[in-house]
């Protein structure tokens, strides 16, 4: 019996012994002293005679005195002395695809480049179609980075737009997640859609992709958000403005935490902030077999300037007058938008997302044939609320 | 025998993350290409036979009490047949503690421990699998026992937090075509008889419940049951989130899935919910595949020394060693999927056999009464 037990704990103890050095499961450990953290990927098409070739550039936060660093912009590290501006290596090339453009700056950089924190990904205008399509099948298929950096395009070349330096010192992504917080308190038209949203839009094919155009400025931090560039699959179909992108991302999203608005009443200026923005698309199968849709929207919103009107505080009279003609005013606007979106073939706003449930037999590129042509209903309901100190 | 120890609130547990530990990593894709985006209805289909598995389980268990799958079956159905059955009921579990510790260890390779070679990871689960088979039954259902506190919330939290995360879009289950879960009924119905296997283990853990009988059942059926909600959000919130096809196009749809629907935290390099999740789901895996490893170390002991008081720790050590060698054929994650289809094939044999040993033992009330 005691030989027994004894057979027994000798392969315990030798388990125990090596499940307590090796169940971390590292092997061949880079320390985080070795490693490129990128913050930021920028993908374009490059100008080659060898044509088909994808540019990409990098931005890697670096710690660092002012001459330690490379090209400025990126991201600061937490901790960095407000006075010291945030620095970061700016790495670009090019290749037939993202992954052979990556692997030629691994020689670039003195330790490993680690893709794992990547969190925006930015797509020049001219991007070719093919290459976008290509470089997010990368992204997402063959090089394991995370599914959730947020995407944005730019009018400019990325690498251009990534040299940016900040007045500040801020870093780019600081910049860029200001503009986003900003802009819930403002014009409401800066989103990010996650890069995994953009691959459901161009795999699953749904509708058509939308990204905030971010362009360089002369003041403020240097960048600026300044509409958004609608999509027809993956080639950039056109921009609208950012009051046109408040509403297609209301349309697109279904849900969306709204902006500042301004609308005009009896040759009065008037602004209203939306608080959030409820929208639900309902198809049903019109004449011709083609689809009717309704688009019903409700978007709760505080009256940021009275226009000059008295507002009594147990009248609502005017308020529910203003809240008509804010209704009123976002229908025509929305169905302008949706003319020019249709003329670009563009389903922004993502019809088709209930258009295939109501019907399945329609798919993608048969409405895109009646896309041009279907007529859309668009009902906007305001709850207007005064707030602050209103005359 | 020593005082039974296992209550039927811990062999349902047992059960549960048995049947879904790692599935979670291969299930998903798995039946995808069997069904389409109608996958989400196999859970569904898969609960009948589940519960017929279950009822076959705790009828032998109420004609063998005091004793495992490997040391009635030389009396139910003779020497030569009880070693092909044995053999396949020990194929199949080897199966699963093969595909567990490698399928978790291909997505660790693959995404957070991108340097660390897959057979070193399977090295380390091994150890840890074959330290506890080495310890017991017991230490086997307490370690499972400590978990629930550890991971049943997270998990919990991983279901429940999507719903008001925003990020499901339950139209993505339209359209609904049934053409598409009878496109190859041979293979849904392979995979519905499989699904819910966990209650197999009552052949092994049968022995050490308290009370015996009745807690037999209970613990199959709510175990089974327990396992449908894991396994419809396991397969069903990646179509919700990724929608079709893009769903299917993910090596790891559920892993996945938990990433882009964690809450944000600001906390770096380990800023993800998804990690924590996978270290949580990565101790489930192992305790799923100590249970798949223990019960064919078991069968396999009981079948060439039905009187042994336990099995012997070298047995299980070469087992351990084999385990390792096999997983080095596992060229990635589609090799594993490619295994994991013959594994389910093997399930549903096994799944098939429970009941055929059943209505054996019916038909035979004298082989109780043999030893």
């Amino acid at each position: 019996m005691r030989g027994s037990d004894l057979l027994r704990r000798i392969p315990a103890l030798a388990s125990i012994f090596l499940v307590m050095t090796m169940t971390a499961g590292c092997w061949d450990a880079i320390d985080i002293d070795k490693r490129a953290f990128v913050s930021v990927m920028g993908l374009d098409s490059a100008d080659s005679d060898e044509g088909g070739r994808i540019q990409v550039t990098l931005i890697i936060p670096t710690l660092g005195s002012e001459g330690g660093g490379g090209a400025g912009g990126g991201g600061g590290g937490a901790g960095t002395p407000e006075t010291m501006p945030a620095r970061a290596l700016v790495l670009e090339q090019s290749g037939a695809n993202v992954e052979e453009a990556v692997e030629k700056m691994r020689a670039m950089v003195g330790g490993v480049l680690d893709l794992s924190t990547l969190q925006y990904v930015a797509v020049g205008r001219g991007m070719n179609p093919n290459d976008l399509m290509s470089s997010m099948h990368t992204l997402h298929f063959t090089r394991f980075v995370p599914m959730t950096p947020l995407m944005f395009a730019t009018e400019e070349k990325v690498s251009d737009l990534f040299s940016v330096e900040s007045p500040s010192g801020r870093g780019l992504t600081d910049t860029l997640d200001a503009i986003q917080t900003q802009s819930r308190i403002g014009w409401g038209h800066v989103h990010y859609p996650q890069s995994w949203e953009i691959m459901i839009l161009l795999v699953n094919k749904t509708g058509d992709m939308t990204l905030t155009v971010i362009d360089r400025a002369d003041q403020g931090d240097g960048l600026q958000a300044v509409g958004a560039a609608v999509y027809d699959g993956a080639e950039c179909a056109g921009l609208i403005d950012p009051s046109d992108a408040l509403m297609l991302y209301s349309v697109a999203y279904r849900r969306y935490p709204g902006g500042s608005y301004p609308f005009a009443h009896e040759g009065r200026g008037l602004l209203m902030r939306v608080m959030g923005i409820r929208t639900s698309v309902k198809a049903s199968r019109g004449a011709d077999d083609a689809p009717r849709l309704t688009v019903d929207m409700r978007a709760d919103a505080t009256l940021m300037d009275s226009g000059g009107y008295r507002l009594p505080l147990l009248n609502r009279k005017k308020l529910d007058e203003l809240e008509q003609t804010a209704a009123r005013d976002m229908e025509a606007r929305l169905g302008r938008l949706l003319e020019r979106l249709q003329g670009w073939n563009s389903d922004a706003m993502r019809l088709y997302h209930e258009v295939r449930v109501r019907m399945p037999e329609m798919s993608y590129e048969d409405f895109k044939e009646v896309y041009p042509r279907i007529k859309v209903d668009f009902n906007v309901s305001v709850l207007l609320v005064r707030t602050g100190l209103l005359r | 025998m020593r005082e039974p120890y296992l209550s039927w609130p811990e062999a349902a547990w047992l059960i549960m993350q048995y049947s879904t530990c790692a599935n979670y990593l291969f299930m998903p894709q798995l039946l995808y290409s069997i069904s389409g985006r109608f996958a989400w209805a196999v859970p569904i289909v898969a609960i009948p036979p589940a519960i017929v598995g279950a009822w076959s389980v705790y009828y032998l268990h109420t004609r063998f009490p005091e004793e495992r799958l490997g040391q009635f079956l030389p009396r139910l159905v003779g020497r030569p047949l009880s070693i092909v059955i044995g053999g396949l009921y020990t194929l199949f579990w080897m199966g699963g503690a093969l595909t567990n510790v490698t399928v978790f260890a291909h997505y660790l390779s693959d995404t957070k421990l991108q340097f660390t070679p897959a057979t070193v990871l399977v090295a380390t689960n091994v150890l840890v699998v074959v330290l506890v088979s080495i310890s017991g039954l017991k230490t086997l259902v307490r370690v499972n026992d400590a978990l629930v506190f550890i991971v049943a919330p997270f998990i919990l939290f991983s279901w429940l937090w999507p719903f008001f995360a925003s990020r499901l879009d339950f139209s993505n289950l339209a359209p609904v075509r049934l053409s598409e879960l009878a496109s190859d009924p041979l293979r849904v119905a392979v995979a519905a008889v499989t699904m819910y296997h966990g209650y197999q283990i009552i052949l092994i853990a049968g022995p050490a419940l308290n009370p015996p009988g009745r807690a037999a059942l209970l613990a199959g059926a709510a175990g089974a049951l327990l396992s449908v909600p894991a396994f419809l959000a396991s397969i069903t919130m990646p179509l919700l989130a990724f929608g079709w096809p893009y769903a299917n196009l993910l090596t790891y749809p559920a892993a996945s899935f938990m990433e882009v629907v964690a809450p944000k935290t600001g906390l770096f390099p380990i800023r993800r919910f998804d990690f924590v999740l996978t270290v949580l789901f990565r101790y489930i895996m192992i305790v799923a595949a100590m249970s798949y490893f223990y019960s064919a170390a078991q069968t396999l002991s009981d079948l060439v020394s039905p009187g042994a008081r336990r099995m012997h720790p070298w047995l299980v050590m070469a087992l351990g060693i084999v385990l390792v060698a096999l997983s080095a054929f596992f060229k990635g994650i589609r090799t594993v999927m490619q295994f994991a289809s013959v594994w389910v094939t093997l399930g549903a044999g096994v799944a098939v056999m429970s009941p055929l040993l059943a209505l054996v033992a019916f038909v035979r009330p004298d082989a109780a009464h043999g030893r």
